[in-house]
């Protein structure tokens, strides 16, 4: 009978250093405030035509800049609004930046009047994606605008869904310092 | 009778056999009492009292029974329990129970409980009182004339030295009603006490006034002094600051549910400034006072972190009795085993 | 809702039925639900309970019924699988009475679109200002809206059924003749426009427009539809976020909700051709697709295959009512040895004890891989726990005493078979909520306590036995267990009361839980103190220890029913009377049995107490 009593202190204590070893290990997953969240992947290549000198471009060929790649149409006001944004940022970093904006018009032509109207710099594509689909079948986009974040060396960091705000702004360009 | 014959009397196991059945009718009245009037009003009756009246019959509260069994339990380990090893099991066991009773007494006499409550980047030097309430004169904006409502009662006229007028207290509410007219009415106590809503009407000087908790304070203009008239939780004062600096609320994924709480903290303590995070399930303890996240709260868009503050120098003793306890009740066992009868 | 209906029937066409898709795979793949991830199988029981009050139909597998209302809508509409018990909500949805309770979908939502305003009424009421019928009818309108949710749940990858002209098929370069929606969402914007081209031209009526207009004005009303009915449809969580949130997405949610990815394109494809082999009733395409998702779902996120699948298998096998039927048949057999000495009798005994309690040990040794915490964190879990600690405590220290293993197999069974009224929404082993997030805690306190309780059953059992059949040897039994139930009660409520310290600051805050714990500690310690300073004769003991189990109903049970404190789940009519029973009943048994005992004395000419 006494070994019995001592059998069960002893799976006591062992349980309770179990329980200890599992407190000191607990909270792994538990996330700080203000962790950032990575997809992580590699952006897969996909190609599109320059609108503005008719050249086909591999997203590979901006592999060691960071690359913004935005989803839009002219029918969609929040993508009229941020694109004046967007070339502001790609104007402001015309080394380190590359702003490949694609357009989910249904015609080229509607895509290539609002371009028009854009003040664009080296760094900035605009091409039209409404046969090739690279939003939809690259990417699984199908609302807009939405924003992807490149870094240098192609991993995708993250989505901006919806408009760009003054924050996401504001991170792009202290990243690039 | 003689204290020797007090003594004797206080170590018969007797008392045990109806002290405690009393300590369960009291838990069970308590209990039931909770789900009607709140917490506040049932530990006020049964937990915390010496005597609770019944029908104008005085009965004994948990304080005086367990103020009994206290005494009785000292006089038994010193005047009457054998300390032999057959027993030493069970006199562990008692010296334990001796020790988690007195660690409540410690407790109950001095411990400080209250909250905080934080919004991001709010800093704070002092905690509230869950439940006392007290009166609160300023001059200037310094205290001059601090009071426990618990001490106050109606009729009372207050002055003092600080004073440059008598106040005359004239009706206290503990939680009190605003009518449409403006006027402090009582009204039926929330079943939490931090709920309520203490109010006092008063005169000063041939004018009616009320202050009402949690109301902006009164202001009377004397000369070229400004006089504020507040009631409030009463505020302890910390020895340092504690500064939110970030909360989060993380939620199981695509639920309401709350996976885990936290807030980060800057404590300044002089010159000194250092950060710590505060988990719900893993506290914060400094300089004696213990920082618990109870909730995260939301009021509009803005998230406040609510902190539990509690000092209590008896801490220590339940952990300490239980496992003297705890090691009592194993020693009998393995002891009485070995000189168990055939 | 009317036009919904309309919809669904137009366009959902029925598939053949056949039985012949083996739903092994189906039934493991994984689904974010309720705050973890679960298998389909969890998921389907929980949904169908809810529907038609059982998580398994007679006629078919749950992943069967599941695999039908997810990917063949119009046929599940039709099947009258939805409950209602309350004749006052048939009357109020005007509904006619059936014997078995059981309507259609299509029935039961036309029932509830008549009666909207009601449905309104009652929701705009604070819920403690509803009365039981009407509470009870917003749960069932709540089923129906859940039913509701699972037909649409795959609506963006559902075969349109349009048969498309070669010429739009060219245009749009769409794979199958029979697209769905999200092969059409890329070319929806030009589909709109195009149709506004027409309709300019040729007018509203259809009928004038040619086969390739037909097909346009069809295409862009199915979108249109798709999106009316899939909006705010985040019941089938199966796409895990690709975006690090730790969340997972249902197929509408993820399009348009702009968390899709180049990784979730793979899985929404593979569900999508599982859909399309459903309805084709391609067992081979349908096997490959189930794989696939598997495969790929487990590549995009760290999930456990084998967990999904002890989870499957322990809700197929539904432990808890076999082990409680064993415990039953242990228990008859003892009884039977207790009478007659048969040694056929005693093996079944034993045998069927050891079986019980290995299933049972299995069963909570599976909860705990499931979940990944200690078992015992709800009301329902700390009756399996309780009920396996009895056994096993009995076995370990009690093994030659047939009295004490029938007692446990008694207690055992007993628990368990009440343990449904406290899993009402089936077992769905939930996550934990902040609160008790805390593995030490839950491992210490928790299982310290309910291995109280446990000890205290016994005790307190025993103690009927042995005012049944007294013996010094029992007696002496009922005084060490009455020791070892108090060291684990008193040191249990001791650990919660050092968990609240770490908590919430306060050591003992007269919780109603809390009360309750230290009723059964103090009850314990007054029996013992009782029998030691003989202040009580054994019997007198022993009838005040059966009192124990009393002390612990209430404890255990109770304090749930008042509704307040830290560790309520609220009052039910069946718990108030079950308890109330269970107290009533064991006062007189224990009052009949302590006179019995008393009368037999007396005529033995016994003259003290023993």
């Amino acid at each position: 009978m006494r070994y019995k009593i001592l059998l069960l202190v002893l799976i006591f204590v062992a349980c309770v250093g179990a329980a200890l070893f599992d407190y000191t290990h607990r909270y792994s997953d538990a996330k700080d405030p203000d962790e950032v969240t990575l997809a992580g992947q590699t952006v897969p290549n996909f190609t599109f035509k320059n609108s503005e000198d008719g050249k086909v471009y591999h997203i590979t060929d901006f592999k060691n800049k960071t690359v913004l790649v935005n989803f839009w149409a002219s029918w969609c006001p929040p993508c009229r609004r941020e694109s004046h944004k967007l070339t502001a940022i790609a104007k402001k970093h015309p080394h380190d930046l590359v702003l490949v904006m694609l357009s989910e018009d249904d015609t080229e032509g509607k895509a290539l009047d609002f371009a028009r109207s854009l003040p664009i710099t080296a760094n900035v594509y605009i091409a039209w994606d409404g046969r090739i689909h690279t939003a939809q079948n690259i990417f699984q986009t199908y609302r807009y605008p939405e924003t992807i974040i490149i870094q240098p060396g192609g991993k995708i960091q993250r989505k901006i869904i919806g408009e760009i705000s003054d924050q996401d702004v504001a991170e792009i360009h202290a990243a690039l310092h | 009778m003689r204290p020797a014959r007090i003594l004797t009397l206080l170590t018969r196991p007797v008392i045990i056999v109806y002290a405690l059945p009393w300590i369960m009718v009291l838990l069970i009245l308590g209990t039931v009492t909770q789900r009607y009037a709140g917490l506040y009003i049932s530990e006020h009756l049964f937990f915390s009292s010496f005597i609770f009246w019944f029908r104008g019959v005085p009965l004994p509260g948990m304080l005086s029974v367990l103020a009994l069994l206290g005494v009785s339990l000292t006089a038994k380990i010193i005047l009457k329990s054998p300390w032999r090893l057959p027993m030493i099991g069970t006199l562990i066991t008692h010296l334990g129970a001796l020790l988690l009773l007195l660690g409540g007494l410690l407790t109950a006499m001095t411990a400080r409980e209250g909250n905080m409550v934080l919004a991001p980047d709010q800093s704070q030097s002092y905690f509230t009182d869950y439940h006392a309430r007290e009166l609160a004169i300023s001059k200037n904006g310094n205290d001059i004339y601090i009071r426990s409502l618990d001490d106050l009662h109606s009729g009372d006229v207050l002055h003092d030295a600080t004073l440059p007028f008598e106040l005359k207290l004239q009706t206290l509410c503990r939680n009190c009603a605003v009518t449409p007219e403006q006027k402090l009415i009582g009204a039926a106590a929330n079943k939490t006490d931090e709920a309520n809503r203490a109010g006092i009407t008063f005169n000063i000087s041939g004018h009616n006034y009320a202050a009402l908790e949690s109301a902006p304070p009164l202001r009377i203009k004397i000369g070229k002094d400004d006089y504020n008239i507040a009631l409030r939780k009463h505020a302890y004062s910390l020895l340092f600051t504690v500064q939110l600096n970030a909360l989060s609320e993380d939620n199981y994924p695509a639920t309401d549910i709350a996976r885990e709480y936290q807030s980060l903290v800057t404590i300044t303590d002089g010159a000194v400034h250092w950060q710590a995070r505060i988990r719900m399930n893993e506290p914060l303890r400094y300089r004696g006072y213990t920082f618990y996240q109870a909730e995260i709260d939301q009021i509009g868009d803005r998230r406040l972190s609510v902190l539990a503050v509690v000092h209590n120098t008896g801490r220590a003793f339940p952990y300490i009795a239980g496992l003297v306890m705890a090691i009592g009740m194993i020693v009998h066992l393995i002891v009485s085993r070995k000189t168990a009868a055939p | 809702m009317k036009k919904i209906i309309f919809l669904l029937l137009l366009f959902f066409a029925t598939a053949a039925q056949a039985a012949d898709l083996n739903y092994d795979t189906f039934r493991t793949l994984p689904i974010l639900h309720d705050g973890r991830v679960k298998p389909l199988e969890s998921f389907a029981r929980i949904y169908l309970l809810e529907i038609s009050g059982a998580p398994t139909l007679p006629d078919e597998s749950t992943p069967a019924w599941l695999a039908e209302t997810l990917f063949n809508p119009a046929a599940a509409m039709q099947r009258p699988i939805f409950r209602i018990d309350q004749a006052p909500i048939i009357a109020m949805l005007k509904l006619s009475a059936r014997p078995d309770h059981l309507y259609s979908y299509a029935e039961v939502t036309q029932a509830f679109e008549a009666q909207h305003d009601t449905v309104t009424t009652i929701l705009k009421k604070p819920a403690d200002a509803r009365s039981t019928i009407e509470n009870d009818f917003i749960t069932r309108y709540a089923a129906a809206v859940d039913f509701f949710q699972l037909l649409n749940a795959t609506a963006l990858i559902a075969p349109s059924h349009i048969t498309v002209t070669p010429n739009i098929a060219k245009l749009f370069n769409l794979p199958d003749n029979n697209p769905t929606a999200l092969q059409l969402l890329a070319h929806q914007t030009d589909i709109t426009a195009r149709l506004n081209h027409i309709r300019r031209a040729k007018g509203e009526r259809i009928k004038n427009y040619n086969a390739d207009e037909k097909t346009i004005a069809k295409l862009a009303f199915y979108l249109t539809n798709v999106q009316m009915i899939s909006a705010d449809n985040h019941l089938f969580r199966t796409i895990p976020s690709a975006w690090g949130d730790q969340t997972w997405y249902a197929p509408w949610e993820l399009i348009s909700g702009g968390h899709g990815a180049p990784q979730s394109i793979q899985l929404l494809s593979d569900w999508q051709k599982l859909v399309r082999a459903y309805n084709a009733q391609d067992p081979t395409a349908w096997q490959t697709a189930a794989t696939a998702i598997q495969t790929d779902t487990a590549a995009q996120t760290p999930i456990a295959n084998w967990k999904l699948k002890l989870e499957t298998y322990y809700q197929i096998l539904n432990p808890i009512p076999v082990i409680a039927a064993i415990y039953t048949l242990a228990f008859l057999c003892f009884t039977v040895t207790a009478f007659r000495k048969n040694k056929l009798f005693t093996l079944s005994a034993n045998v069927s004890l050891l079986t019980a309690a290995a299933i049972h040990g299995a069963t909570i040794l599976a909860r705990m891989l499931i979940l990944g915490r200690p078992p015992v964190s709800s009301l329902y879990e700390s009756m399996l726990y309780v009920s396996f600690i009895i056994v096993a405590l009995s076995l370990i220290f009690m093994r030659r005493r047939a009295e004490f293993l029938s007692i446990s197999a008694l207690l055992a069974a007993a628990i368990l078979a009440i343990s449904p009224v406290y899993a009402p929404q089936g077992d769905t082993m939930n996550v934990l909520i902040a609160v008790l997030n805390t593995n030490f805690w839950l491992a210490t306190h928790v299982i310290c306590i309910t291995t109280g309780y446990g000890t205290t059953l016994i005790a307190g059992t025993l103690a009927h036995v042995y005012l049944f059949r007294p013996s010094p040897r029992m007696a002496a039994w009922l005084r060490r267990i009455t020791l070892f139930a108090l060291l684990f009660t008193a040191l249990g409520t001791l650990l919660g009361g050092v968990w609240a310290d770490q908590s919430w600051g306060r050591f003992w805050g007269w919780d109603p839980k809390e009360n309750g714990a230290l009723l059964i500690v103090l009850w314990l310690i007054w029996v013992l103190h009782g029998r030691m300073t003989a202040a009580m004769h054994d019997r007198a003991f022993a009838a005040w220890l059966a009192g124990a189990n009393i002390v612990v109903a209430l404890s255990w049970f109770g304090v749930n029913l008042l509704g307040i404190g830290l560790h309520s789940y609220g009052f039910t009519n069946a718990a108030a009377w079950g308890l109330g029973a269970f107290c009533g009943g064991e006062i007189i048994i224990i009052a009949a049995l302590y006179i019995l005992a008393s009368l037999r004395l007396k005529s033995q000419g016994v003259s003290h107490a023993l």
